[in-house]
């Protein structure tokens, strides 16, 4: 219903920045013991117990970039509601949303290899042999993935796995928030994992003015289909920085408990 | 008369009878989906509603689809949840006025959005039993271009009323978000200043 997914944002060349900064962050997320301090405090209540099915999760997320995190969160604010949701708009007048929707398959359909591949990371045999099969039907059938032929006719679904998910089960904390430009809520596991993820991305391998053009193009395709729901719950928000920062939080917690 | 001749019939009959009653008093499981399924009929009507059509009726439409699905909310619990531990702590007074002014943040924002999510279908899957008054009712909602979006209700029983305490919408909880959010400006700020904040908040959106 709202504007969801960080997940959905491909491969950029932005990368070579993280690849950078990576080291620093991993150290960050290291040095820095996650306080679960303040979110026991509000989970231990009598009013609150049935909520003990995510534990300390929740809402336990450190965050001591705090101002460069805020400061970003500011940055993708205004270019979302300035630029990309208002081109979003415009574009959306002029191609109908049938064709969006084959545009926005087109981009999931390609991801494929990484879902395949995390979910045999995962030992989920049959997630992975479910993906393939909606990757052959989609390309084929459903002409590069245009149609999610797969879907409508057979039933089949796609699982939305990733490395950062796998990390996960495999025991790996989060480490400390960070928020992209561009790319949006994350943390130091997502992003190792994002990045683990590029290489499968087909998108990777093409010239870096097609990567560039074609991720934004995805982003603003994907905008069109929700547009206003970003708005929307930035109003429904008392303090929008930690509606969003959490929005991310449980976004991620109910993927991997998938 | 068959009636008269095999009373083991008429046995049954009265069993039949007697189930129908009991399952309509709502004694069998069933009747918080029930009265969820009921009342996002109603919003689906009051949508469509022939006399509520147009931009110059659409107050009226969201006004009315607001208190049909306030009718289904528990408001105190979910400030209550929402402050967690802080709710321990306040007045009557205080609990009152936080509970009226976060609701009316509700009402302008999360509810009429609810109303998107009724527009078209509603498929209800199944409930889970959390405890003898507290049920969770999953739901998918079908948006106009065929997408599934998961929604998860969270009622409790109010004297056999099922009223609702938490929206799980594709795995987010509106209570662990919003408690968030206030334990964070709790953190810095005081609790009066928190329903400053609430009031301006609200002001703004009008």
């Amino acid at each position: 219903m709202f504007v969801t997914c960080p997940s959905c944002i491909g491969a950029m060349p932005v990368m070579r920045i993280v690849y950078f900064l990576m080291p620093l962050f991993l150290l960050l997320s290291v040095v820095t013991t996650t306080p679960a301090t303040a979110a026991s405090d509000s989970t231990d209540n009598a009013y609150t117990d049935d909520y003990d099915d995510n534990g300390a999760e929740t809402d336990a997320i450190s965050d001591p970039l705090y101002r460069v995190n805020y400061a970003m969160y500011v940055v993708n604010d205004r270019l979302y509601l300035l630029i990309l949701e208002p081109v979003a708009v415009r574009y959306a007048q002029v191609v109908p949303q049938s064709l969006r929707e084959n545009v926005r398959n087109f981009f999931i359909n390609a991801r494929a290899p990484v879902r395949f591949v995390n979910c045999l990371l995962q030992g989920k045999g049959a997630a992975a042999w479910c993906e393939a099969k909606v990757f052959v039907v989609n390309t084929t059938v459903g002409i590069l993935g245009f149609d999610a032929a797969a879907q409508r006719y057979l039933e089949l679904e796609t699982t939305g796995e990733d490395l950062g998910q796998t990390l996960a089960t495999y025991g790996i904390g989060s480490g400390i928030y960070l928020n992209w430009p561009f790319f949006g809520p994350s943390n130091v596991r997502d992003t190792v994992g994002m990045i683990g993820d590029s290489f499968l991305d087909p998108l990777h391998y093409l010239r870096t003015p097609w990567r560039i053009g074609l991720s934004v193009y995805n982003v603003e395709n994907d905008i069109s289909l929700h547009p206003g729901k970003y708005q929307d719950f930035k109003d429904a928000a008392l303090d929008p920085y930690y509606a969003f920062q959490d929005l991310h939080v449980q976004t991620r917690n109910e993927a991997i408990s998938k | 008369m068959c009636n008269q001749a095999c009373p083991g019939r008429i046995t049954l009959y009265c069993g039949a009878v007697a189930v129908f009653l009991l399952a309509g008093s709502g004694l069998f499981a069933g009747q918080p989906q029930d009265q969820l399924k009921k009342t996002l009929d109603a919003v689906l009507d009051a949508v469509k509603d022939p006399a509520l059509q147009g931009a110059e009726n659409e107050q009226n439409r969201l006004d009315r689809v607001t208190a049909l699905l306030a009718e289904r909310f528990d408001f105190q619990e979910l400030g209550m949840r929402t402050l967690g531990r802080t709710w321990n702590g306040l007045s009557a007074a205080e609990r009152d006025e936080f509970v009226s002014l976060f609701r009316k943040l509700l009402e302008n924002t999360y509810l009429t959005n609810i109303d998107q999510l009724t527009n078209d279908n509603v498929i209800f899957d199944k409930e889970i039993k959390l405890s003898d008054d507290k049920y969770t009712i999953v739901t998918r909602a079908i948006t106009t271009d065929k997408k599934e979006i998961p929604v998860e209700y969270n009622v409790k029983s109010d004297a056999g009323n099922w009223l609702i305490y938490d929206v799980k919408i594709e795995g987010v909880s509106l209570v662990k978000n919003y408690r968030t959010q206030f334990s964070r400006t709790l953190q810095r700020k005081s609790f009066q200043e928190l329903l400053t904040q609430l009031r301006e908040k609200i002001s703004e959106l009008k």
